[in-house]
């Protein structure tokens, strides 16, 4: 009896080692590449994760991209020119003979479809990207006009970021979305071929892509969360790219011998936002005193090995409207405590500062040593600690108490996206400052910018708009970040400061 | 026996509401999932309409009847992430989670029962005390540094076995030594204080009179007295061990049902972590139904009632 039990449980173990494992990866020539994260959709209307993006952008073509040498530069994609034919239309001029992966022709139709997509609100995540546009009219096979409510000076570089994505409409009619999500069908260099949830998406060259075939034939996205296990899979070989290597794992990349870091600037900016409204932080020389007591160069060089540089707005070099006049604010604990006793806080203020744990790399270091610098100008800091949903709830409401901890980006690379969205009227933050409400200088200059595209005055208008932000502080401002991937030698990549993996510009040496 | 289960599988749909219930409140009432779906430079008309679509805006209580009603057709509703059905998402991950518990819960038995019997069999010799001493070292280390340990050596020093993912036999051993580091040193010492009691009872001494031999003495006599605590311990840490196995399975990318509830529940992806929730639940009082029904069969004086 006994004896038939253990055979038939090792049995049945057997069994279902064999089910539950799949045969084993062929790896070669191919490419893998390991993200902290598995994708959760393929439909580029669900998602906005730059872990998720990455396979967009290589599954599907936009009507335009960046540059790769100069992000916020746009160049053609599936249009091949765009103009401005009045205030409210711009008309793009379509790329011909393109096809999607299963034969679908690309034309005007494909771009409507995705438009109509877009303006549709509450079905998908992206519409805020889109909201000015008002409808597209197909002028013929390879023309469309995109219509705006207002006059949209950065309505073409919204078709770069997320969303952006041309989408097939027969096939989408033939299938549904939720089909599409799990087995998309795009116009891309490369083409979907399975995904194994939590395990593995592949993708194979499109043969036929307009660029021409891409080098590398087939490629493997790996999700590996934990920090540790990405930098082993590289210096193993198990992983020829892994993204997010973070500044104390560096060192271990570069002594393994096989493998180098890729970094470079991205547009995400770490600043404290702060609640404004009331209390000594509606005094703006208690915020000036913060940004005067917090030195930026040692946070960089003792947190973040030195792959960070301070600001001294809101507003990265990436962007368009960044101000190279206005510096940091320089540390000077001593001008700090002045600003305090001339704000009325001789004898210090109470000052909450909330992050979270993990959201943002280091966050919870970071407030600490920023609570430490803080205490040193007579400020008596209280450091929280917040979970995702909750810090998300709190930011939302513009219930934050004191100082939170964000990394706002703009993915038009435009002082209207990392400021003005979040700080205008109907922004989530709009109502964190009042140096922001309807009249105000601040929000007179933006608002012009905004609907304006005499490009010149834009300009003109953010580096003034620029300076009120750095002269007024409604921010604790901090660095502008770095991206730190890590490749092995073998294989010719650079990291983009749009934190894109482009694959049809990865090859092996 | 029949009323017994029947009884049983009473308690489970009891306890299972009360922890969809549970669930529920908790995940409503300490998050937004619309604020974590969106970008963060949402606007409030974007935030607007998507809680709407979602059916978020209703008062909680709505919420919760249309939850109950769902999950009473066995629906648990679409990911919000995902954008698929959320038992769909669960039960593709479940058999990788089964797998890494199951293979972890082997080798801690296999392990365990050796050890435990040898260190009870020769008390306080070299062997019980270096047994002694594993076994409170695989209690004591957390299993973060435990894997990560394994795979400093195993992967990247050694190169001997894969640094992490899933696909083949090589990839299972990592983490299902990880994962059983705990209950192995918890086994071999619920063995050996078990085998140990049992070692000085009355019938072993008689049947050790008789002249048996040593060897039958402890595996025959003693080991099926001494069981009874083994087996609960055993259901209870399979239980455990695929819930718990969240950090292994982030570690080593293993594709489970852990590392997918950890996301769902970062994500506020209701759905999702109810549907995890109640799979784990599942899985946890079958796993005690079944220890219950394993008493009888060890031990005849054992009745099963209601």
């Amino acid at each position: 009896m006994q004896r038939t039990v253990l055979a038939v449980t090792l049995g049945l173990c057997l069994a279902l080692l064999a089910i539950a494992l799949p045969a084993g990866l062929a790896i070669g020539q191919d490419l893998v590449i390991a993200q902290g994260a598995d994708i959760t959709t393929l439909d580029p209307t669900q998602a906005t994760q730059i872990h998720n993006l990455n396979l967009f952008y290589n599954i599907y073509d936009a009507l335009v991209t960046w540059d790769p040498k100069d992000i916020g530069k746009l160049v053609p994609e599936l249009a091949v020119s765009w103009r401005s034919v009045d205030p409210l239309t711009w008309q793009f001029k379509l790329r011909q003979g393109v096809t999607f992966h299963n034969g679908e022709p690309f034309n005007a139709d494909a771009v409507k479809f995705t438009v109509d997509r877009l303006i549709t609100k509450g079905v998908h995540q992206v519409y805020g990207g889109f909201s000015t546009i008002e409808r597209a009219d197909v002028v013929d096979a390879y023309t469309i006009n995109i219509v705006t409510s207002k006059p949209d000076p950065i309505l073409v570089k919204r078709f770069a970021g997320y969303g952006g994505q041309i989408l097939p409409p027969q096939y989408i009619k033939q299938v549904d979305w939720k089909t599409f999500a799990i087995k998309p069908v795009g116009t891309g260099p490369y083409k979907f071929v399975e995904w194994v949830k939590d395990d593995r998406v592949v993708l194979e060259a499109n043969p036929t892509y307009w660029r021409g075939a891409p080098k590398i034939k087939k490629v493997v996205w790996r999700p590996i969360p934990d920090n540790f296990a990405r930098v082993a899979a590289l210096t193993r070989g198990e992983a020829q790219i892994i993204t997010k290597v973070i500044p104390d794992h560096v060192s271990q990349v570069e002594k393994a011998g096989c493998c180098r870091v890729e970094h470079t600037l991205t547009n995400l900016v770490t600043v404290y936002l702060i609640n404004a409204q009331k209390g000594p932080l509606a005094n703006t020389k208690v915020r000036q005193a913060l940004n005067y007591a917090v030195d930026k160069d040692k946070i960089i060089k003792e947190l973040y090995k030195g792959y960070a540089i301070p600001i001294g707005s809101g507003i990265p070099n990436t962007d368009f409207g960044y101000n190279a006049k206005i510096k940091p604010y320089p540390y000077d604990p001593a001008r700090a405590r002045q600003l305090l006793a001339e704000a009325g806080y001789p004898n210090g203020v109470d000052v909450d500062i909330q992050s979270g744990n993990g959201i943002h790399l280091n966050d919870r270091q970071l407030s600490e040593a920023v609570a430490v610098m803080l205490q040193d100008v007579g400020v008596r800091p209280k450091v929280g600690v917040l979970e995702p949903s909750q810090r998300s709830q709190l930011l939302r409401t513009n219930t934050f108490p004191g100082l939170l901890l964000a990394d706002p980006a703009s993915t038009t690379y435009d002082t209207d996206g990392v400021i003005w969205r979040l700080r205008g009227p109907g922004g989530i933050l709009h109502q964190a400052w009042p140096g922001n409400y309807e009249g105000t200088p601040f929000y007179k200059l933006m608002e012009e910018a905004r609907v304006t595209l005499d490009v010149p005055k834009r300009l003109r208008s953010y580096h003034e708009a620029a300076q009120i932000w750095h002269d007024e502080a409604p921010e604790l401002f901090l660095f502008q970040g770095e991206l730190i991937d890590a490749a092995r030698n073998e294989v010719k990549y650079q990291a983009r400061g749009d934190q894109r993996i482009i694959l049809y510009d990865i090859s092996y040496r | 026996m029949r009323d017994f289960v029947l009884a049983k599988l009473g308690h489970t749909l009891i306890v299972l509401f009360c922890v969809l219930t549970l669930v529920f409140v908790v995940l409503h009432l300490t998050g937004d999932p619309v604020m974590m779906m969106l970008p963060s430079n949402a606007s409030r008309e974007e935030i607007d309409a998507l809680t709407k679509s979602l059916g978020l805006d209703q008062p909680l209580i709505v919420q919760y009847g249309r939850f109950l009603a769902r999950v009473a057709h066995g629906d648990f509703g679409v990911s919000l992430q995902h954008q698929q059905p959320a038992m769909g998402l669960v039960a593709e991950r479940l058999p990788a989670s089964m797998l890494l518990a199951g293979s972890a819960l082997g080798l801690a038995l296999a392990v365990a029962l050796p050890l435990g019997i040898l260190a009870a069999a020769h008390r306080g010799s070299a062997l019980d005390r270096v047994a002694i001493g594993l076994a409170a070292l695989g209690q004591s280390a957390p299993i973060f540094w435990t894997g990560l340990m394994l795979m400093l050596v195993g992967s990247v020093i050694l190169r001997l076995l894969p640094t992490s993912g899933y696909g083949t036999w090589q990839h299972l051993i990592l983490p299902a030594l990880t994962l059983a580091s705990y209950p192995m040193a918890a086994m071999a010492r619920l063995v050996r204080s078990g085998m140990l009691e049992v070692l000085d009872a009355d019938y072993v001494r008689t049947a050790r009179a008789k002249g048996l031999p040593e060897r039958g003495v402890v595996l025959k006599h003693s080991l099926k007295n001494a069981a009874m605590p083994i087996v609960t311990v055993i259901g209870l840490q399979f239980g455990l061990l695929l819930g718990g196995a969240i950090v292994c399975e982030m570690i080593f990318a293993w594709p489970g049902v852990g590392r997918l509830m950890i996301f769902a529940i970062y994500n506020r992806d209701f759905p999702l972590v109810e549907a995890a929730v109640f799979v784990m639940a599942m899985v946890f009082i079958l796993a005690n139904l079944l220890v219950d029904l394993c008493y009888a069969w060890l031990d005849p004086r054992v009745k099963l009632q209601a």
